[in-house]
């Protein structure tokens, strides 16, 4: 109600705007149609605020009490996403908003004693991911430059094969990093909070490192580099 | 017409075209297989890939995205009794109990053969109808189109939902958010703090991808987290060579299925209606013709395969009925045809009339690709029977994350170059997600948004240019027998929901 009071508020400032050569008239003018909507809003509106709360038992409720914190995790990490996007690149804000939420998510709550945890694992991933990103991108650019030399066949520095050679590569990568991870983990307790962060890190290295082949290699898709400038 | 059908089967019988099909058909049955997650959010999230794509390619993708979620919801229906979707709901009864009994395999395979007739029996609607039904829009001017508009959006509005007054809140905030940006008869800028914003990418309107994947993507991570995760349920293993139903007993339904077909196609095609509603009619439908084979059928409700085929020829019989008045007149059948045109839109191809008579061969290309999702949906939905049950162990922690960063990305990703452009687009999803999760959240339908959204901008357009050749006569309108049609139409379906709901209440 408050909303559709705003609108009607917006739309008669903006004032009515004519079509242009409409010199003999008859454009009822940019106004009318957002003016009428706004008024159709307030009433129907106000016939909910009278009539739905006898509807109550139909909505599906809000956020149970012990969700609230990764209901608002989510929320900020989402804000802080889009804000430093633009700033800090694809590759970090994506592989730490991963970490971040798949490991709450997996952890069921934002708990003190897991921060430490957490700063590892974004660091480890961020350090990992950059390195096989490095090589990957070594990998394009060699093929794309070589096959412009003549030094390789046409073809392999199409969009499409460099996309699939890094991809077998950087696969390659990750399956060992994988195996690495899980040597490395095996003496720890399977129900321990590092396996957690182990799984979420890698989730969160492999979705980045495929969104931004499929995204920035096979679509061309600008995505923004930030910090990680090469 | 030889010329036009050749020139659209070139434009899809390629290795990438059937290669990001079978992508899409994959990706559709996995969506369609998780509970929560509906095939206008595997639609809106696939958009952006198909911007990247040929026009004929990219509709391919999102047509196989479709026709697989709603395939795909009824693996969960059958094997948990848990729809993946509203479109499987009324597969839970019989398909549980198919499983209970240890047929859970021809219960999944019958599921694909049903969904696979239903979506080429409607297929065949569509190709017959939808050029003569955009043939009729001929008569149609400015006036015309305006009340079309009007009466679409009145429609889904008043059907959407249970309470009448919010749809229609609803459909008007969608028009509200396609009004914003810039007027398109004087180039007046149309934003509040126009000062600062007019400077902006949000001067030239909302972003169509990013407010729909903000809405049907983002909302449903926030809605998902309202409440406590659960364990993924144990599923037990199939026996393959159970899978492909007998012949003789699917020939031994072909009331059923004609019946179903018939239900699904004409539901789709009316605007707003949807799966959901079509899967009832259908099932009981079934039933009463169950009860009256005298045994030569089993029952509806006792764990029967006809119990399993009814709703599923349905629901995929929807998806072509849906696209009859999408393709035909722009008015999209439910939310995922919606996003459909927003997606046909954003390609520069406006629905109506003037698609079939200048670019036949999309046209052609549409249908054949129709004919490929439904074969792919079928046959990876068959080849995958034992493997697709296993999404269902996934636990949410893992695909909510997944979801939010895909929205992203396909939010930013539309403006493909244009960094700044693509950043805005992240906070419209953002926002348009957080407004998504609040509406659901209080039970306000979001379809009625998106419809706003579309038809928007064709009803101002043509009310203000109606308007103007009438001399600024406002009645023009009342004195045009299609417009009156379509005025009565619109309040036929606003008051008979009330009337109708009034009568239960009293009763």
């Amino acid at each position: 109600m408050i909303l559709s009071v705003l609108y009607f508020i917006y739309v008669v400032s903006l004032g009515s705007s004519r079509m242009i050569g409409d010199e003999i008239g008859g454009d009822p003018g940019g106004m009318l149609l957002p003016l009428v909507l706004s008024i159709f809003m307030f009433i129907a509106s106000t016939i909910l605020f009278i009539t739905d709360r006898a509807d109550d038992a139909y909505r599906s409720g809000g956020v149970q009490k012990s969700q609230r914190g990764l209901f608002i995790l989510t929320i900020v990490v989402s804000v802080l996403y889009v804000a430093l996007m633009r700033h800090v690149g694809f590759i970090v804000t994506t592989n730490i908003l991963l970490v971040t939420l798949t490991f709450a998510y997996m952890r069921e709550g934002v708990k003190r004693e897991d921060l430490a945890l957490w700063g590892g694992g974004v660091v480890g991933s961020l350090a990992l991911l950059i390195a096989i990103y490095t090589i990957g991108r070594r990998v394009t650019r060699y093929l794309l430059l070589a096959s412009r030399q003549g030094v390789i066949p046409k073809f392999l520095g199409s969009n499409g094969m460099t996309f699939g050679i890094t991809l077998v590569l950087v696969g390659i990568l990750f399956a060992l990093v994988y195996i690495a991870g899980k040597k490395l983990l095996s003496r720890h307790d399977a129900a321990a909070p590092i396996h957690s962060l182990f799984q979420a890190g890698f989730i969160a290295m492999v979705s980045t490192e495929l969104l931004y082949l499929i995204f920035r290699q096979l679509f061309l898709v600008e995505l923004v580099r930030g910090i990680i400038s090469w | 017409m030889e010329n036009a059908f050749l020139a659209g089967l070139a434009q899809i019988a390629n290795l990438s075209t059937l290669l990001w099909m079978s992508i899409g058909s994959v990706v559709g049955i996995l969506l369609g297989a998780l509970p929560g997650l509906t095939a206008t959010m595997g639609v809106a999230l696939m958009m952006p890939i198909s911007f990247q794509l040929p026009t004929a390619t990219g509709i391919g993708l999102l047509l196989a995205v479709y026709c697989g979620a709603v395939s795909g919801a009824s693996i969960p229906a059958i094997l948990l009794g848990i729809p993946g979707n509203p479109n499987a709901i009324a597969t839970v009864e019989d398909g549980l109990l198919m499983t209970k009994k240890g047929k859970a395999g021809q219960a999944l395979g019958g599921a694909v053969v049903a969904s696979f007739i239903g979506g080429i029996g409607s297929l065949i609607a569509l190709v017959l109808f939808s050029p003569l039904i955009a043939r009729l829009t001929l008569a149609f001017g400015p006036a015309e189109k305006t009340t079309l508009a009007l009466v679409g959006l009145v429609i889904i509005a008043s059907v959407s939902g249970k309470n009448i007054w919010k749809g229609l809140l609803m459909g008007a905030f969608g028009m509200g958010l396609a009004f914003l940006g810039t007027d398109p008869f004087s180039a007046q800028v149309r934003v509040p703090f126009a000062s600062v914003l007019s400077r902006t990418p949000l001067a030239s309107g909302l972003d169509l991808t990013s407010t729909l994947i903000g809405l049907f993507g983002i909302s449903q991570v926030f809605y998902e987290l309202r409440k406590r995760f659960e364990p993924p349920q144990p599923v037990q293993p199939i026996e393959v060579k159970d899978i492909f139903p007998p012949f003789k007993k699917i020939a031994s339904m072909w009331k059923i299925i004609l019946s179903s077909l018939g239900i699904g196609t004409v539901i789709g095609a009316i605007p707003g209606t949807g799966a959901s509603i079509a899967v009832f009619m259908a099932h009981n439908s079934a039933k009463n013709i169950t009860e009256s084979s005298n045994g030569k059928l089993d029952l509806v409700g006792t764990g029967s395969l006809e119990g399993v085929f009814a709703p599923e020829v349905a629901n995929n019989a929807v998806t072509g009925g849906a696209l009859i008045p999408a393709l035909a007149l722009g008015i999209p059948g439910d939310a995922a045809t919606a996003v459909l045109i927003g997606a046909l839109m954003i390609k520069g191809v406006t629905p109506g009339f003037h698609l079939f008579a200048t670019n036949m061969s999309l046209v052609y290309a549409i249908f054949l690709t129709m004919l490929v999702a439904n074969i792919f949906m079928a046959l990876f939905q068959l080849l995958g029977v034992r493997l697709y049950p296993k999404i269902l162990s996934v636990p949410e922690q893992l695909l909510l994350p997944q979801i939010l960063v895909l929205s992203f990305i396909g939010a930013y990703a539309i403006a493909g170059q244009a960094t700044t452009v693509g950043i805005y687009n992240l906070g419209i999803a953002l926002v348009m997600g957080l407004i998504g999760y609040a509406l659901k959240r209080d039970d306000y339908p979001i379809a009625p948004i998106v419809l706003g959204l579309i038809l928007g901008g064709m009803f101002e357009e043509n009310f203000r240019r109606a308007v103007k050749l009438a001399g600024g006569n406002y009645l023009v309108f009342f004195t045009k027998p299609i417009c009156l049609l379509f005025i009565g139409l619109s309040i036929l379906s606003v008051v008979l929901p009330i009337l109708s709901r009034r009568k239960k209440a009293k009763q």
